[in-house]
């Protein structure tokens, strides 16, 4: 069974660190296939936050296939969640490398580097939304 | 809606209890033995029989007891106070009334089942003054007369009317102070500045008192009138103080004015002048009085009411 | 979704001041809605208006879909309301005051409210006087909660509870909304009491709404930009400008619908909620529109 926690201040909203949370368990394996995830009532009764908090968590991780409901019983894991395919990991960490040279060449300091990668991330989260 | 309201009152309502039950149990013990004097009831009053002892032999064993039942007057006022006064302050001032508001009870409820418990109460606990006090008093009403003070105070409808009044006054005070100390400490001035001029100043003139004249002092009044005034006076008129009456026909070196001189007050044009409520006019007085007592009751529980529904939150 | 709650042009005046002026709000059914404001904002206002203690002066309130005109016990069963300070009959045992719900309420359901005590350890027999804060809140909310409510309608229910008692309070509470069926409006002059429990927000100020809506689309929809003071300028007057405070060069504003790209030089933050609260609040927009640099917060 996962126990959540929250970290207040973090930026990141209470139902995105509940799905964080699933998926870091089922990245490092606390979570398997058939166990199941705590009902919202039990999660609010420990953590005093929106029950639709934790049902928004659930099925944003059903809709990703890595959870699903059975009513009436509750909300078991379905699959594991397969860690990135290393060949991948390998050339995005090159040409990230790359990248970074050039910025350090070009005389970005190390906040610059991470405001640039922020906005970027941003930009692509509001065309997604476009 | 009444459980709530028992359960808030019973504190109070049984202390009111057995002050009744103190006040039974003084009426009994001193009431029989009123009865068993002398000749009993049938040897007081003007139609007493001719073989009974002195009256005044009554009036020396049992007068003092009717100081003490004087201070019944004040179960009225504390009434008023002590369960009057909290009953709607107490709830407004430590908030509980929007407690009880939103529960499934409107205000209008609320408000309509305290004063109809205020009014229930006001009924048992006057029938039962009224009760213990007209059978107490009987001696004293064939001696005196009813009339006069006390009897009229503590018989008949009064007792009732006192007790209503000064719950209402006290249920207003509390809805409009939202606090119980003011008032309780309001409705114990105001209760006594209704209550002392109506029976002083009002209640001798509910009709026109009738006036005897009587030659010679002594006498006049018909049996258990109430006697609102009596003295000596001229034949214009004018008032004859006692001290003028006895230089005149008494004698002065004693202070005295014997009955003996009644020849000579004639004599003199002084007359004695008796005014007076006779004791048929005992019931009307009281329908009267009651009748005052219930327009400022209504007045006092429809401003409660409107305060309630209107200005309170 | 429909509304357990909805007012239009709802206004409450005393004397010549307004406590509510024109508040047009809706509390959708199944939410969890914070009504937050600094003390003095009319939120008390509003909520004894919502449940019938106080009348409005003007405008309209729906409840659960009626019209509310006074107070009606239909409508009033299915309203629960635990007003500011949680009052109890402090000479009244616990059980003294299930008995009361139970005499004053159609729907009350006794169960319910002697299993809640139990959980929560509270003794029965003893006078509510002689309760813990946290405690006498607990038996409010039992006597609120076991009348099975449609709408729950808290007024301030954790201002004078210490840390713990506030977090049991929460916890107890959303226990009761994740059964379901119930809407939950409950006030607060702190947002971060009610940040993590609540999904929708109702700022009110002055008697008026500042900010309404879903707390996700409402964070989501804000950002904290903060660089060189031109360039924040020049993104600011891009999207709306909710709050300002600006340093010699340097600023940092809160802006509302910030679209297209974003000068690399600046910083964009999500804002937490009680960031957002507090931008509404102060809403100075002022300093980068100033002619002359204005200090805030700076050494002069």
């Amino acid at each position: 069974m996962i126990e959540f926690r929250l970290h207040r201040g973090s930026g990141v909203s209470t139902y995105m660190q509940l799905v964080q949370q699933v998926r870091h368990a089922l990245r490092v394996g606390t979570l398997r296939p058939g166990d199941q995830l705590p009902t919202a009532k039990e999660v609010v009764a420990t953590l005093a936050i929106n029950p639709n908090t934790v049902l928004k968590a659930y099925r944003e991780l059903e809709h990703a296939g890595l959870v699903h409901t059975r009513p009436g019983l509750g909300t078991f894991v379905a699959r594991e969640l397969p860690a990135p395919p290393l060949r991948e990991l390998h050339s995005l960490g090159r040409r990230l490398r790359q990248w970074l040279d050039a910025a350090y060449a070009a005389g970005l300091e190390d906040e610059d580097v991470d405001a640039l990668i922020a906005t970027a991330r941003q930009e692509l989260a509001s065309e997604d939304i476009a | 809606m009444s459980w709530l309201v028992w359960r808030q009152h019973r504190t109070e309502l049984i202390g009111l209890a057995l002050v009744i039950l103190a006040l039974a149990v003084f009426v009994i013990g001193t009431g029989v033995p009123m009865r068993g004097f002398d000749g009993g009831l049938a040897c007081l009053g003007t139609n007493a029989a001719p073989s009974c002892g002195g009256q005044g032999d009554f009036e020396r064993a049992f007068g003092w007891l009717t100081g003490i039942v004087g201070w019944f007057n004040l179960i009225p006022l504390l009434i008023g106070v002590f369960i009057g006064g909290p009953l709607l302050g107490r709830e407004l001032e430590r908030g509980t009334h929007r407690l009880v508001w939103t529960q499934s009870v409107t205000r209008t409820r609320w408000i309509t089942v305290r004063l109809l418990a205020v009014v229930g109460l006001a009924v048992a606990v006057g029938a039962g003054i009224a009760g213990l006090m007209t059978w107490w008093r009987q001696p004293f009403d064939l001696l005196d007369s009813p009339f006069a003070g006390a009897g009229f105070d503590l018989e008949g409808l009064m007792p009732g009317m006192y007790v209503l009044f000064a719950l209402a006054l006290g249920a207003a005070a509390g809805a409009a102070s939202r606090k119980v100390l003011p008032a309780m400490a309001l409705t114990l001035p105001a209760f006594l500045a209704v209550r002392l001029p109506i029976e002083f100043w009002l209640r001798p003139h509910y009709a026109p008192p009738i006036t005897a004249l009587v030659y010679g002092s002594g006498g006049g009044a018909p049996p258990g009138a109430w006697v609102i005034d009596s003295g000596l006076i001229d034949s214009a008129g004018t008032r004859i103080y006692a001290s003028q009456a006895t230089q005149l026909c008494g004698n002065p070196a004693t202070g005295s004015l014997p009955k003996s001189a009644d020849a000579c007050l004639h004599a003199h044009g002084i007359f004695e002048r008796v005014v007076y409520q006779p004791l048929d006019r005992f019931w009307p007085f009281q329908f009267i009085e009651a009748g005052i007592y219930t327009a400022l009751c209504i007045a006092l529980l429809s401003f409660t009411v409107y305060w309630v529904r209107h200005r309170l939150r | 979704m429909s509304s357990a709650l909805s007012a239009a042009g709802l206004s409450r005046r005393y004397g010549k001041t307004w406590a509510l002026h024109e508040c047009s709000l809706e509390v959708p059914a199944g939410s969890v809605t914070a009504l937050v404001g600094p003390n003095g904002a009319g939120k008390t206002t509003l909520l004894e208006i919502a449940v019938g203690i106080l009348e409005p002066t003007e405008g309209e309130i729906r409840l659960l879909g009626t019209p509310m005109r006074g107070q009606t016990p239909s409508l009033l069963s299915r309203i629960g309301f635990v007003a500011q300070d949680a009052p109890l009959y402090r000479n009244f045992t616990v059980l003294d005051m299930l008995q009361v719900g139970r005499h004053l309420n159609p729907r009350w359901d006794d169960a319910l409210a002697r299993d809640r005590l139990r959980r929560l350890r509270i003794p029965r027999n003893r006078v509510c006087g002689q309760l813990s804060g946290g405690q006498q809140a607990q038996v409010a909310l039992t006597l609120a909660v076991a009348k099975r409510p449609e709408l729950l309608i808290l007024d301030e229910p954790v201002a004078r509870l210490d840390p713990l008692a506030r977090r049991e309070f929460l916890e107890s509470l959303m226990e009761i909304v994740a059964d379901g069926g119930l809407t939950v409006l409950l006030s607060s002059h702190l947002i971060s009491d009610l940040e993590r429990v609540s999904d929708q927000l109702i700022l009110l100020s002055e008697g008026t709404v500042l900010l309404a809506g879903s707390t996700e689309d409402l964070l989501a929809e804000h950002a904290v930009l903060s660089g060189p003071r031109h360039n924040v300028e020049a993104v600011a007057a891009r999207c709306q400008l909710i709050d300002a405070r600006a340093t010699g060069t340097h600023a940092t504003v809160v802006v509302r619908r910030l679209e297209g790209p974003v000068d690399p030089r600046l910083t964009v933050d999500a804002v937490d909620l009680e960031e957002l609260v507090l931008a509404y609040l102060r809403r100075r927009p002022a300093p980068l529109n100033a002619a002359e640099p204005v200090l805030v917060g700076g050494v002069s």
